[in-house]
This record gives structure tokens, sequence and C-alpha cells, in this order.
């Protein structure tokens, strides 16, 4: 087995799955979101978006504070530092996999 | 030859492509502007300016009412400058939370994401913007200083291309809508058949301007509001 093909195995399975990556996804392009501009955006039922929100905060990747702005009440998302990390090294797995042998200079090379 | 134009076509397909990052990145930048209260605040914001200007203009002898007028409309151009971004997350809060929900956007000069934006030319690409911004200032600034000091009808068409051009080229970014862009060609159209005096160019301008905006954002919002009904259901 290649050291390319063996970094597939060492992907990391809580953000593997597709609803989680999603979740990931938006929540590392921001800062913070809320429940609802997450299920908006990742086309999650209620339910769906609670559970992987849990596991990803049983995972220490997502930070879930409730909070008001003015009246109104919002559950918000955060990616926490760990979270961060994970997700880029997942990408950069998923980026060794994925790039042809003549790409590879250039995706290391971009990395610096 | 051939492994040289695939290469060069599958580069430009990458690049061509952002990555959902990045996608997701402009779609929360592009909520602010997408319920259209930032345009309506700011569209206010100039309208209370030029109003004042003009209605100073307008009136030879200045009486008690016609200092009331000016004063209140020189508060709210105050206000909405001062307070812009509180307003508007006042605003947001009321309308646009409980329909869409919220989002932070990252402020426009960090980028957290350069790891992850390998795929497109994000420096050329920021350079690019950056120098086509300073142009685009530079030509409003000069057509602006024009339309101020000529009496020629001419420069009413100059004036509408001259913002509907940027307004145009915004689109995809969600700054302006076809309906500013229209308006302004309109407003052009008509004060080149009928131009008004030289004195109130300046200000007749600046209220054009704060109307598309008006316009714009009450567009705007009608359409996000009647797309966006509140969810019944609690959201968490």
């Amino acid at each position: 087995m290649t050291p390319d093909l063996q970094a597939l195995a060492t992907l990391d399975r809580v953000i593997h799955e597709p609803a989680r990556l999603m979740i990931m996804t938006v929540l590392y392009a921001v800062n913070e979101a809320d429940f609802l501009y997450l299920q908006r955006e990742c086309g999650l039922t209620q339910g769906n978006l609670s559970s992987h929100l849990a596991k990803l905060e049983t995972a220490g990747y997502v930070l879930i504070e409730k909070m008001f702005k003015g009246k109104y009440p919002l559950t918000v998302c955060s990616l926490t530092q760990k979270g961060r990390t994970a997700f880029e090294e997942y990408v950069q797995k998923l980026r060794v996999v994925s790039t042809p042998p003549n790409g590879k200079a250039a995706v290391s090379k971009a990395r610096g | 030859m051939t492994h040289e134009i695939r290469n060069r076509l599958q580069e430009h397909d990458s690049q061509a492509s952002p990555t959902p990052v990045l996608d997701a990145k402009n779609r929360a930048r592009q909520y602010w502007l997408a319920d259209g209260f930032a345009s309506l605040v700011v569209g206010v914001g100039l309208f209370g300016f030029s109003l004042s200007n003009l209605f100073e203009n307008l009136q030879h002898r200045h009486t008690f009412w016609s200092a009331i007028v000016s004063l209140i409309a020189l508060a709210i151009y105050l206000l909405s400058l001062l307070r812009y971004r509180e307003i508007v997350e006042w605003l947001k809060i009321r309308v646009t939370y409980p329909r869409t929900g919220y989002v932070q956007a990252p402020p426009g000069g960090e980028n957290p994401l350069l790891l992850l934006e390998t795929r497109t030319p994000s420096s050329s690409r920021e350079k690019m913007i950056r120098r086509f911004s300073s142009a685009l200032l530079l030509v409003i600034g000069s057509s602006f200083f024009i339309f101020t000091t000529s009496a020629s009808r001419w420069v009413w068409p100059i004036f509408g291309v001259t913002y509907a051009i940027p307004a145009w080229l915004c689109r995809k970014e969600g700054l302006f809508s076809p309906i500013a862009i229209s308006f302004y060609l309109l407003i052009a159209a008509i004060f080149t058949v009928f131009p008004p005096p030289i004195a109130l160019h300046r200000d007749v301008g600046i209220l054009t301007i704060s109307i598309g905006m008006l316009l714009d954002g009450a567009v705007r919002l009608l359409l996000y509001v009647r797309r966006n009904p509140i969810p019944k259901a609690p959201t968490a």
C-alpha cells in the first residue's frame, strides 16, 4: 500500500460524513452562524442538523452557544481551533489523494 | 503539445470554479446586502444630506421652519453615517434573522482561508480588484467634479453611464441590482432633456443616487420578505 493510499485510512471519520462535512465547510468559511442559517445552507432538517451538531460538539470541533440579539434568541455555532485544524488536515489529505502527479509540485509550492 | 493544452484547460477550469469554502464565504458576505437594509440606510443618509443642501439652495429667505427641516435632514444623515452598522443590525434582528438566520462573515482584510484557496489565484485577483477599484474611484471622482462645474446638459448622460457601469460590474457581488442601474440611466436621460440649473447639479446628483439606493433597497426588501416567510416551528 502506498503512503498516499494509507492517508485515506486516516481520514477523520467525524468530518467525513457528508452532512457534517457540509456543516464544517460552512462554519470554516464564516466566523459564526446560527442554527437557522446552517439549516438553510446545508438543506438539512432540524433533527438531522441537531444530531450532527451534537456529534461535532462532542468531538470538540464546534462550539454551540445560546445568545440573544435584542429579543431574538439565537443558537450560534462556530468552529473551535481544534475543529479548524481538523478540517484543514482533512482537506489536505483529500487533496493529496485527488491531485494528479504533475499537480503535486504546484500544491506543495502553494503551501509554501 | 496536447498535454500542455489539456493541463492549461484544467488549470483554467480549476481557477474558474471556486471551492465550496469560498462559495460559502461569498454567500455569507452577500447575506449582509441580501435584504436591502444596507442600501436603505445608506440611501436614507444620502437623501437627508442632499435634501438639507437642496432645501438651503432653494430657500432664498431663511425662516425658522427651513432651518428646522435642514437640521432634521442633517441629523438623519449624521445618524446613518455614524450609526450605520447598529441601525442595519437593529433592522436585521427584527426582520432578517427570524426568517433566514444569522451569520457573521469574516472581515474583508483577514484571510483565514489561504490554506484552502490554492485553487484560486487569490493574490493576483485581489491585486486586480484593488487596482480596478482605485481606477473606478478616480473616474467617479473626476466625473463628479466635471458634473458639478459644467453647465452642459451632456454631463447627465456621462453621470448616468459613469454610475451605471460600476453598478453593472458589481451586480454579481450583490452590491447593486438592475433596478438601481436602470434608474440611474433613466434619470440621466430625463435630465439630458430637462437639465436642472448648474447650482443644483451636485445636490440633484446626490439626491438621484440616494433615490436609486432607496428604490433598490425597498425592492430587495419586498422580494426578500415575500420569498422568506418566518418559519412556523421553533428553530432549535
